[in-house]
């Protein structure tokens, strides 16, 4: 099973947010490997997400048995919306990676990590 | 500093009554009230009746996901103005909003399919469907009571659970009968009132 890891749990809207994939993999190697932010809004009325950022793994730095880790840096733009926690409605910041591995049945595999962003300090 | 997911402390995935981006937005809020599936083909107008958020688009949405068939919601003003689809299996929300004319025909239609027509409705239609020669059957959800919110509530709670977590989170009977109280015959209101109680027992933590 693939690993994210997270530098910081809480990260301000404008900042970096830094974490690194772990991987063993086993065959068959994936042939597409993405790590995303994004956020999404759950709770009562209609649902909302965005995915903010992506980026794309070259598949090739993994090789079967052996461990690779991947640092990843995502910037969170000013512009996002910030963690909430509300009676009715919560802003959930997470970061995921997913595994697409060739042939039909083969399930994808599929690791997410929560965060929370924080606005900024005056 | 705040916990990155609350709900995790009380055992729990998420709020246990969120709602879904399922059509109907309440597919998460079918209560198995030990009715059965309408039979398809049967020349039969099976309506569906009670208050408003008791849960009628909820059922059909659930029968028709069970057994397949149309689904449609008719809107109020000009929108209504067209035929209901007839198919072996059909499931009308919001029905007594057809014009009558256009209700006839299509029952009338489900009559020399044959057809079952599953029907959302706050009015009594069995008028229409009898003259067309259709046997009606009429199911009353009930209202919302103590005892189902609190089963329900259970089985809520226990679906949101995580793997190998005990779970930190029950409503008492007290607290049912005032949501009970809060959302008069609404389920919709009711499972709001359960997301706020749950959001406020996290928050408490």
């Amino acid at each position: 099973m693939i690993d994210i890891q997270l530098s910081q749990t809480e990260v301000r809207v404008g900042d970096v947010l830094s974490g690194r994939l772990i991987w063993t993999p086993a065959r068959p190697l994936p042939k597409q490997a993405t790590v995303a932010i994004g956020w999404r809004t759950e709770g009562r009325g209609t649902v909302n997400s965005q995915k903010v950022q992506e980026l794309q793994i070259d598949c090739d730095r993994f090789a079967t048995g052996i461990t690779t880790t991947i640092p990843v840096q995502f910037q969170i733009p000013t512009s996002a919306p910030v963690s909430y926690d509300g009676l009715l409605l919560r802003i959930i910041w997470e970061a995921t990676v997913v595994l697409a591995f060739p042939g039909l049945l083969t399930r994808n595999q599929q690791q997410a990590m929560l965060f929370r962003v924080l606005p900024r300090s005056s | 500093m705040s916990p990155i997911d609350p709900y995790a402390a009380l055992g729990l995935a998420g709020n246990p009554f969120v709602a879904t981006a399922e059509a109907g937005a309440a597919a998460g809020e079918w209560i198995d009230r030990g009715l059965a599936l309408p039979p398809v083909g049967d020349r039969l107008l099976l309506q569906i009746m009670g208050e408003m958020g008791a849960g009628k688009t909820t059922h059909l949405l659930h029968c028709q996901g069970q057994i397949g068939g149309i689904y449609c919601c008719y809107p109020a003003g000009l929108g209504r103005w067209r035929v209901p689809p007839v198919a072996p299996i059909a499931f009308w929300d919001e029905a007594d909003r057809i014009p009558r004319s256009l209700l006839a025909l299509a029952l009338w239609r489900a009559v020399h399919l044959p057809a079952t027509i599953v029907a959302g409705t706050h009015a009594d239609l069995s008028g229409t469907a009898l003259q067309v020669g259709l046997r009606v059957q009429t199911i009353y959800l009930p209202k919302l009571e103590v005892e189902t919110l609190l089963l329900w509530a259970t089985q809520r709670i226990a679906a949101a659970r995580l793997p190998d977590k005990t779970v930190h989170l029950s409503l008492t009977p007290a607290e049912a009968a005032q949501i009970v109280e809060l959302a008069g015959a609404s389920w919709r209101k009711a499972a709001v009132h359960l997301h706020v109680w749950a959001a406020k027992q996290v928050s408490q933590l």
